[in-house]
């Protein structure tokens, strides 16, 4: 479904992401995880196609097309969401209204029928349980004065209303009590099917105890540095992400060793 | 023996002031009704002159277009017929039952378009002009000299008609009252009209009224003159929606004056979309404990047009308060000034006050001048203001692209939101909605 490969990425003029290669195969759950600054949210932005951030090197490919020549919206059509870490506010916007707006503008580019109001409102009933929301929720303004968890949770609304095929989740739960992170993860469960997949970007393995991921990465420096099934995660929540990067610096010194060797 | 009305100024006059000494002497000639408010309102024009850049609050409004048009009174009646098409979007209702109203067309009410069904007994819903002769208008007269606008103090001396309400003591009048001023202005040549609304809300009393300023002949200029009073008296409450929606060659000068008792209660929206020139000055005085005034305003504009806001909200006594939310969206070459003012009197200890001015720049070529003021007299105070001035933000259209909303539909969603913030203080449906469709039309164009 995604083939990233050697993608090198700056955000403005800095460099951030320095070659990685991720494969996402659908029915499959990725974790990125890694320190502060390793780069893990670059990567989500990139693949969403957040303005300022730019591709310097390598490719993307999203079912086999070039993803990165595409503007966001056409991403998001297509079936790729990014949950917002930050989710914006828009006070005066209707959250029912624009969920609506992006549900139907994704049904244009299917070639579906767009929801009128009504119908779209029994969906949006649904969903919104689903993710245990109060249905005040819906006639607010778009994340205006929601708190931290609730914001999250309109995320997740999104993403369940949207039913993408690649959904990139960047450190949704960071900030979420255990409640919220467990509606949060039911809501991913929920959405999860053998034609999806699913990237969740998180700096904790807490999430990880409510979502099986399939695999593991340790994103450090802008490169993925290990990579593992979710022993791994329970591997870094108990010792932390040193021993990876001091296991890391020793297989590079060797590998640098060896071509030297070679090289002679 | 006959005074020169307005002041000869060494250079000769602008053909404006041509034309008004013109209609002023017609007028000195004829007896009038409230003759000390004619007097007394002409005294104060005449000190006061016409304004000029020199002065603070006339410095970014360029009145050459106005000074430089011989603006001519509007022939007698009947005025023009006003299509129904151009009537029928402005005319509001709850469901099939029409709000209460007085339709005025070229500056004179037209009884046949007025309709005053569902009013409570007691409340009077009249015109200034011919049919109001028992309207007394001393309270007016007696404040004239405290006038700082001169084409307010002007109106005084010209004007012919208006709205008269009165709502009685402990009466709550459940349906908004829509007062309709249409301008067609005249093919013959650039009109004039001053016109003068009286709004009074007794004790324990509640209205709620809607201004709308509607321009219907796109190509004819005009001037459209209006000062409006609002009282209200002790625990009273005055809702009222002020629409500038003239025509792209009308001028718009207005002039608000609200006075609070204790317990009051005054929410007035002040919405701008059109016009050439138009420029707005409000001022609010808090004269009693507890009284509560909420300020909000929106102008919404695009091609040349140019709105000048200019507020003061005055806080008398002690424990009022006041908010000041007012927000423009500025396209292609239009101008839009805000000027407020906080005035926290001496004595006014436990003010709490509040005024902000939010601008969204859509061109290059826009320009925005705020300037959000504070004059504060006692320190128990709590007072905040604050301005900006901005673009879409890049963040916010990046978050509703990323959920496969076209450039567009971004743009626009976001835009709309801005001003939402303001329409969205109307609860009730229908003024909602017109208001909604108003300015999505303006937004899209």
């Amino acid at each position: 479904m995604l083939d990233i490969r050697d993608l090198y990425a700056n955000i403005d003029e800095t460099p951030i992401l320095k070659g990685i290669t991720l494969e996402v195969k659908p029915g499959e759950i990725h974790a990125i995880m890694g320190p502060n600054g390793s780069g893990k949210s670059t990567l989500a932005k990139i693949l969403a196609g957040h303005p300022r951030y730019h591709a310097t090197g390598g490719k993307v490919l999203f079912e086999g097309k070039d993803l990165l020549s595409l503007e966001p919206e056409e991403r998001a059509r297509q079936g790729i969401f990014m949950s917002f870490q930050y989710p914006v506010e828009i006070p005066g916007v209707n959250n029912a209204s624009f969920l609506r707006m992006a549900y139907n503008a994704k049904q244009v580019h299917e070639g579906k029928e767009e929801l009128d109001p009504m119908d779209f409102d029994e969906l949006l009933k649904e969903k919104m349980a689903l993710v245990e929301m109060d249905p005040s929720f819906a006639e607010r303004s778009v994340n205006e004065g929601f708190s931290g968890g609730e914001k999250k949770r309109n995320e997740i609304l999104q993403m369940a209303i949207l039913d993408p095929k690649l959904s990139i989740l960047d450190e949704t739960d960071s900030g979420l009590d255990i409640d919220a992170l467990r509606t949060v993860a039911n809501g991913v469960n929920q959405v999860m099917s053998p034609e999806k997949a699913v990237i969740l970007v998180t700096h904790y393995q807490r999430l990880l105890n409510y979502i099986q991921p399939d695999y593991v990465h340790v994103l450090a420096g802008g490169r993925i540095i290990k990579s593992g099934d979710k022993s791994l995660a329970e591997a870094l929540e108990k010792n932390g992400y040193d021993w990876v990067l001091e296991e890391f610096k020793a297989q590079s010194s060797e590998e640098t060793t060896a071509l030297s060797a070679s090289g002679s | 023996m006959m005074t020169t009305p307005v002041k000869s100024a060494p250079q000769a006059l602008s053909p404006y002031e041509q034309g008004l000494q013109d209609l002023l002497l017609a007028r000195q000639s004829a007896p009038q009704a409230w003759p000390e408010l004619r007097t007394k309102s002409l005294e104060r024009f005449q000190a006061l002159g016409i304004p000029t850049k020199r002065l603070e609050a006339w410095k970014y409004i360029d009145l050459k277009p106005v000074l430089n048009t011989d603006f001519q009174p509007y022939e007698a009646a009947p005025q023009p017929e006003v299509p129904q098409e151009a009537l029928e979007p402005h005319l509001l209702a709850e469901g099939t039952v029409a709000f209460p109203r007085l339709v005025f067309v070229n500056g004179a009410l037209v009884p046949a378009l007025c309709q005053t069904q569902g009013l409570p007994q007691g409340v009077v819903a009249q015109s200034l002009g011919t049919q109001a002769v028992d309207v007394s208008l001393d309270g007016i007269a007696s404040s004239v000299a405290q006038e700082a606008d001169a084409f307010a103090a002007l109106n005084g001396a010209l004007f012919q008609d208006g709205a008269f309400v009165s709502v009685p003591d402990g009466v709550k009048v459940a349906v908004p009252l829509q007062l309709l001023f249409l301008t067609t202005g005249s093919p013959e040549g650039p009109r004039a009209a001053y016109l003068r609304n009286v709004l009074n809300v007794g004790k324990n009393a509640a209205l709620s009224v809607v201004l709308q300023f509607v321009g219907v002949e796109s190509t004819h200029v005009y001037l459209n003159n209006v000062v409006n009073h609002l009282n209200v008296d002790v625990a009273g409450q005055l809702e009222v929606t002020l629409l500038q929606a003239e025509a792209a060659q009308g001028f718009h000068f207005a002039a608000t004056h609200a006075q609070l008792q204790a317990n009051s209660q005054v929410e007035m929206t002040c919405v701008a979309v059109g016009g050439q020139t138009s420029r707005h000055h409000s001022d609010a005085q808090l004269l009693g404990e507890g009284a509560d005034c909420r300020l909000n305003g929106l102008s919404v504009l695009a091609g040349e047009t140019r709105v000048y806001r200019h507020i003061a909200v005055e806080h008398q006594v002690p424990n009022t308060v006041s908010r000041q939310l007012f927000k423009s969206i500025v396209d292609d070459r239009t101008r839009s000034e805000f000027d407020g003012t906080i005035v926290v009197y001496p004595n006014a200890c436990g003010t709490d006050a509040e005024q902000m001015n939010k601008n969204l720049l859509l061109s290059d070529d826009a320009r925005v001048y705020t300037r959000p003021q504070l004059r504060i007299d006692n320190d128990d105070v709590k007072c905040a203001h604050g301005a900006t001035v901005g673009q879409l933000e890049d963040e916010e259209l990046f978050y509703l692209f990323s959920r496969g909303l076209s450039k567009e539909q971004a743009r626009s969603i976001l835009t709309y939101g801005f001003a939402e913030e303001i329409l969205g203080k109307h609860t009730q449906p229908a003024l909602h909605a017109y208001l909604d469709t108003l300015v999505l039309s303006h937004l899209n164009a």
